[in-house]
């Protein structure tokens, strides 16, 4: 059975301009051909520095966070600042990330890969408190917080990642939200999912006649 | 708002009574009045004029990205503050697009700080001479409010408060527990139907809670829907997509037109007066770029951001924190504390929040990483927050400056150096207890604080020496005669109140006094 998340996206609940722009941003996730900028090995390291920060096997989503930041880096889009600190965002990344390869080469790992996770997660945790040397001119801790940033916020903001910890509040239907109190708020009765189901069923019945 | 198909239009060489540059809190409601008495007056915005937000708006934080200012700025100093969604608007509208619409008044004694704490400096103005203008403001735009206020129980305000969201019932029940007091909190979001002349009827709140991300309903007061269709309606100009980057001047100094790009080529619009409203970072930038009004050496200076701490705590009820307006309660019993170690105070706001947002929030002030991390975030719709809206003093260190890079077009990107100081950093503390205890009465757990600031104050302040100030307390400016700067730039001190609410009564102010001194008959002027 579809997930019912994606039954909401197709309903009536969903605004057309709303609809739009999460069907795309779910396609994104599945094809190639977003602009890149970072090294292959530099973006392998990123997929996995964003693994062991955000372990999508624990949640059940297969977002491509690392594409999606890399994607942003060769858009040069932003969030409107950046730490004075930082270099521009794609080369405190690049940096950052060479950074990071030479720590690990530094200590004899061959790859992030090749730790154990225990070891994973407390390097990942000492280079967000900016307890690792490097070569890299600025503080790697506040690259690693532009990172954790990015991965966290781009995870949010995918329509998989909504289904996971059940936040509709995009289907917002049009008519706004009448019960905001404790107890309240929920949509997830069947009756509901069922008067998605329907709608998204009369929409295909549309569209074939 | 739809562009009007018979709006006035300008020709450049016409000189224009005023060009208002900029579409927020500061420049709308001027726009309007100076309209109204029959200006001939042209206002010009960065970003879009968006026609159709019930259309346009998407409801996703992402896409809405759209109606923050996102060219780059540079955040330094020890505690580098955010900008862009954080505090930074752009488009027909201004930062009012996305606004909280949280509009408190401040307290006599948040203008007073010199008087009566010996520190910073005290506003050119009393707090009585901008109360009408605040219930002018509340009137005009549609603020909805409880009908005793407990700081204040005179007041009254048009409309009945907005529902309260679960956040703001768990900072209520947590308070009671504790023996403080709390309030719905004044919004400028109409509860019921708004009608106005001057711009129509507006549709009540859906509680969709989208705020930040742009009304799509005009339920909201951004200015869009408040003080431009009206100033539209008087025979104003609004040109979107238009960048200012200079000016040009009489040989005496004073301004004789204003130059922006738009569509990819500049223009030159004649005018006898400009008021600038660009708000707290970009006004100073441009003032600095242009290298004018600067005889004091205060225009960047003194940048103030509230103390913005947050503590968020995790609930066994369900709050789906995206419903309803994010904040919704207030109290004010902190905004002069006894026995305290700092000069000034704050007030408290419950907080609802949007996915994104709060994932930039965990990011930025939890360590979590692996397992921990994912299970956080799948509590999701059990959390709530509390916010605080602390006084910051006024640092000549803290400022804005001219950096070394150039944006996009071709401007240097601004530097903002922000450091707190004792004062806010023992403010901070105290609110961050307070916030905890009331999360825990409220049955919280799992209880953490992020540490941040908001909103950008006080680069071109106000006040009675030139040697001192960059404006006078209707904005003009000392240096030169017919400039006029009209947004939080002018704030010599930070108040405790979010600043937009003052911000529109300074405006109106402003366009009172400018039009009282006008010389009567075209062609008279010095």
């Amino acid at each position: 059975m579809q997930d019912p998340q994606l039954f909401i996206l197709q309903s009536d609940r969903v605004s057309r301009t709303t609809r739009q722009l999460l069907s795309d941003r779910l396609e994104k996730n599945v094809s190639a051909g977003r602009p890149h900028v970072l090294s292959e090995n530099s973006l392998r390291l990123l997929h996995c520095m964003i693994g062991t920060m955000l372990p999508q096997e624990a949640i059940g989503t297969d977002v491509r966070i690392a594409e999606a930041i890399d994607a942003r880096l060769g858009e040069n889009s932003g969030i409107g600042w950046r730490f004075a600190e930082l270099p521009p965002d794609r080369e405190a990344y690049e940096r950052g990330l060479e950074a990071v390869a030479e720590i690990l080469k530094a200590d004899g790992m061959e790859s992030w890969e090749s730790l154990p996770r225990d070891r994973r997660e407390a390097l990942l945790l000492r280079l967000q408190r900016g307890d690792e040397d490097s070569r890299a001119k600025f503080p790697l801790r506040r690259w690693l917080e532009t990172l954790r940033v990015d991965a966290i916020t781009m995870w949010m903001a995918d329509p998989q990642a909504m289904a996971a910890i059940s936040y509709r509040g995009f289907a917002d239907g049009g008519d706004g939200w009448k019960k905001v109190g404790l107890g309240n708020g929920s949509i997830d009765t069947e009756e509901q999912r069922a008067e998605a189901v329907d709608a998204t069923d009369a929409r295909k019945t549309d569209e074939k006649a | 708002m739809k562009k009007p198909e018979g709006m006035r239009r300008y020709s450049e060489s016409d000189e224009v009574d005023a060009v208002v540059i900029g579409t927020g809190a500061g420049g709308a409601p001027l726009l309007w009045r100076l309209a109204r008495a029959g200006l001939r007056v042209v206002a010009i915005e960065a970003g879009r004029w968006w026609e159709d937000p019930s259309e346009e708006f998407a409801t996703d934080e992402i896409a809405q990205r759209s109606l923050y200012w996102l060219d780059e700025r540079l955040s330094g100093g020890q505690d580098p503050t955010g900008f862009g969604g954080n505090n930074s608007g752009i488009g027909v509208g201004g930062s009012t697009l996305h606004w909280g619409a949280y509009v408190p008044r401040p307290s006599a004694s948040q203008m007073r700080l010199r008087s009566d704490k010996a520190v910073a400096v005290d506003w050119p103005l009393r707090l009585e001479e901008l109360v009408p203008y605040y219930e002018e403001v509340e009137r005009f735009i549609g603020v909805s409010g409880p009908s005793a206020y407990p700081w204040e129980p005179g007041r009254r305000y048009p409309l009945p408060s907005l529902p309260l969201n679960a956040a703001a019932q768990l900072m209520q029940r947590g308070c009671a527990d504790l023996g403080i007091r709390t309030s719905p909190a004044p919004i400028a979001a109409v509860s019921q139907p708004y009608t106005m002349p001057e711009y129509g009827m507006r549709s009540a709140c859906v509680n969709r809670g989208y705020c930040h991300q742009g009304c799509k309903n005009g339920a909201k007061a951004s200015m869009d829907v408040t003080y431009l269709p009206a100033a539209l309606q008087a025979g104003a100009e609004i040109r979107a997509e238009s960048f200012v980057f200079g000016i040009e001047r009489h040989p005496d100094g004073r301004i004789s037109a204003v130059l922006y790009v738009h569509g990819g080529r500049p223009v030159r619009q004649r005018c006898s007066h400009v008021f600038l409203c660009a708000g707290g970072v970009e006004t100073p930038r441009q003032l600095l770029f242009w290298d004018v009004a600067n005889s004091s050496g205060q225009v960047g200076r003194n940048f103030m951001a509230h103390v913005a701490t947050q503590a968020w705590a995790t609930f066994e009820e369900e709050t789906r924190p995206n419903l309803g307006f994010p904040a919704s309660l207030i109290t004010e019993d902190y905004i002069r504390p006894r026995d305290v170690s700092f000069s000034g105070g704050y007030l408290l706001q419950s907080y609802g929040i949007l996915p994104v947002t709060w994932g930039e929030q965990v990011a930025r002030s939890r360590s979590l990483l692996g397992r921990d991390l994912v299970e956080y975030l799948r509590r999701y719709n059990h959390v709530a927050g509390i916010g605080m809206n602390g006084e910051t003093l006024p640092y000549p260190e803290n400022r804005v400056t001219l950096s070394e890079e150039k944006d996009g077009r071709g401007l240097p990107k601004p530097h903002i150096s922000l450091s707190l100081g004792e004062d806010e950093r023992s403010m901070s503390t105290h609110g961050e207890g307070i916030m905890r205890s009331i999360l825990k009465a409220a049955g919280g757990s799992d209880l953490w604080t992020s540490n941040r600031t908001a909103h950008t104050i006080g680069t071109c302040r106000m006040g009675d020496d030139p040697a001192t100030s960059v404006v006078d307390s209707y904005g003009r400016s000392w240096d030169i005669p017919n400039l006029s700067i009209v947004d939080n730039s002018i704030f010599p001190t930070s108040l405790a109140a979010n600043p937009a609410l003052t911000i529109m009564a300074l405006s109106l102010r402003s366009a009172d006094a400018f039009l009282q001194n006008r010389r009567p008959a075209r062609g008279q002027r010095s």
